[in-house]
């Protein structure tokens, strides 16, 4: 039915190559964002990835029903649904959404186009703790009231076979492929416009897995704060993540082998076990005065701490948009482990883009 | 009781009522029910009252945010400063809908070369496009009421 509504014309209009032009109803939408990134890191093989590349797509059925959903081609050989969701929307203040969803934690997970963060890579905090691009399946209630918004979801969780010692949280992602949905988490997430350029916001996950020898709570709970004012913006984030007796939640993990190489710790060293850390980061648009260019240095100092290990990392760059939807972008990174081995500097290089 | 709970507000759902504004909804809440005169400058329809003394005019533009529509109305004095706006509907997800807090920094402008972002304008953090949009639709209605 799709099919016939679209009239596809394809132009052979240079020896180059082929253009197609789609003449598509208006309640049909596409879109899309992606990434290619250069790696030059101290430790490690270089690299030049195409980090993602991913198509947006969307369906207005009436006023009330949509669907939108986003499909994520990552370092060229590996698919995924980054969501695919049914909206039902009643009101502002109270809205349904089923399907695959975005996590609505951190700032980054829910806003995690190229264009919207600076850096080549994304927090590294935000990536760990907050294992963004994160997204599972799940139901629950959205919408806002004033200057708040919330969302509030049932998820299925991070599967039982986690291996906390090299990527925190990271390896415990489902991405709602069959997912093991035998321990659900519930989601909640709260922000609020405090000013016209600062917003402040929270939120929490909550599960409960079990294990053979007992059940575990793993607990996230974040807050983060944006401010712009001018050509200025700061955005920062605190995060912690527990888990409830995690030596025998190591113990019931089949993955979770020694790991080397890493400045992580194996989960499993005292009954119950933390993950936590921060980032501030800080930018001035020199080309405040152009209405679509921008050029941003900035500045931003992460932190973590996973039983008593400490490491932190700075990052310096740059990142040049000659147009809202595009961004070139340079970091140099300086990351600190309590155990110097782990220090290394790297520098990294991105373009983004996003329609 | 999760699901218990899942049901009843799935319900409510279905009684809380939506909040998108007509275009009369919202011409009425700038003049109640008076009789109402248009004119057009540059594409654009101009609203104004026939029964008031004031000579404020409103008028509406539709913008692209990134893939779906907002729908504002403007109404501005004589002299084309800012009086109101008003956001009647948005098609985008809601977190990205621009408050009324955010709308409010509007209210006594005109049309200048500082009624940009990161001047005059604070972006909506988070919703950079929702921003854009919001000051294109505004900037677009005030430079047609402008001309002659």
């Amino acid at each position: 039915m799709i099919l016939s509504l679209i009239n596809i014309t394809i132009l052979f209009a240079s020896a180059q190559g082929a253009s197609i032009t789609v003449d598509a109803p208006e309640q049909l939408r596409f879109g899309g964002y992606g990434e290619a990134t250069y790696r030059n890191l101290e430790s490690g093989t270089d690299t030049f990835d195409i980090h993602r590349v991913i198509l947006y797509m969307g369906y207005d059925f009436d006023d009330t029903w949509t669907f939108d959903a986003e499909f994520e081609f990552e370092h060229g050989n590996e698919t995924y649904v980054e969501f695919a969701q049914i909206d039902g929307k009643f009101s502002d203040e109270m809205n349904f959404r089923t399907g695959h969803l975005l996590v609505p934690m951190g700032l980054i997970n829910r806003n995690h186009e190229p264009t919207n963060f600076w850096g080549p890579v994304r927090p590294l905090v935000e990536q760990k703790i907050i294992p963004s691009t994160w997204h599972e399946n799940g139901m629950g209630v959205f919408g806002t009231s004033g200057d708040m918004s919330y969302e509030v979801y049932i998820m299925n969780g991070f599967d039982d076979d986690i291996d906390f010692s090299n990527s925190a949280f990271r390896s415990g992602r489902q991405k709602g492929v069959k997912a093991n949905a035998e321990n659900m988490a519930v989601v909640a997430s709260l922000d609020y416009q405090v000013t016209p350029g600062l917003s402040i916001g929270g939120s929490m996950y909550s599960q409960k897995i079990e294990s053979a020898a007992a059940e575990h709570g793993v607990d996230i709970v974040e807050a983060h704060l944006q401010y712009d004012s001018g050509a200025f913006r700061t955005r920062a984030l605190m995060v912690k993540g527990t888990v409830d007796n995690a030596a025998n939640l190591d113990a019931h993990t089949a993955s979770n082998e020694a790991a080397t190489g890493t400045v992580w710790d194996d989960f499993g060293a005292d009954a119950d076990d933390d993950v936590s850390g921060m980032y501030v980061e800080f930018g001035y648009d020199l080309m405040s005065h152009s209405e679509n260019e921008s050029l941003t240095p900035f500045f931003r100092h992460e932190t973590y701490e996973h039983n008593g290990a400490d490491m932190g990392a700075n990052v310096l760059g740059v990142s040049y948009m000659p147009n809202p939807n595009i961004a070139y972008k340079l970091g140099l990174q300086s990351i600190n482990a309590d155990d110097s081995e782990n220090n290394e500097d790297n520098i990294e290089f991105t373009v983004g883009w996003r329609f | 009781m999760k699901v218990v709970t899942f049901v009843c507000v799935s319900f409510a759902c279905l009684v809380v009522p939506r909040t998108y504004l007509t275009r009369d909804q919202a011409l009425e809440k700038v003049w109640g029910e008076s009789e109402l005169e248009t004119i057009q400058k540059a594409d654009h329809t101009f609203y104004s009252s026939s029964n008031s003394a004031d000579k404020s005019s409103a008028s509406f533009h539709t913008q692209k945010v990134r893939s779906k529509s907002q729908t504002i109305m403007l109404h501005i004095t004589e002299e084309g400063e800012i009086i109101d706006i008003l956001l009647c509907k948005f098609k985008e997800p809601v977190k990205y809908k621009p408050s009324k807090k955010w709308l409010n920094q509007f209210v006594g402008k005109t049309l200048n070369e500082d009624l940009r972002l990161k001047r005059d304008i604070d972006g909506v953090s988070g919703a950079t496009l929702t921003s854009r949009a919001t000051i294109k639709s505004v900037r677009e209605i005030l430079t047609a009421y402008a001309e002659k």
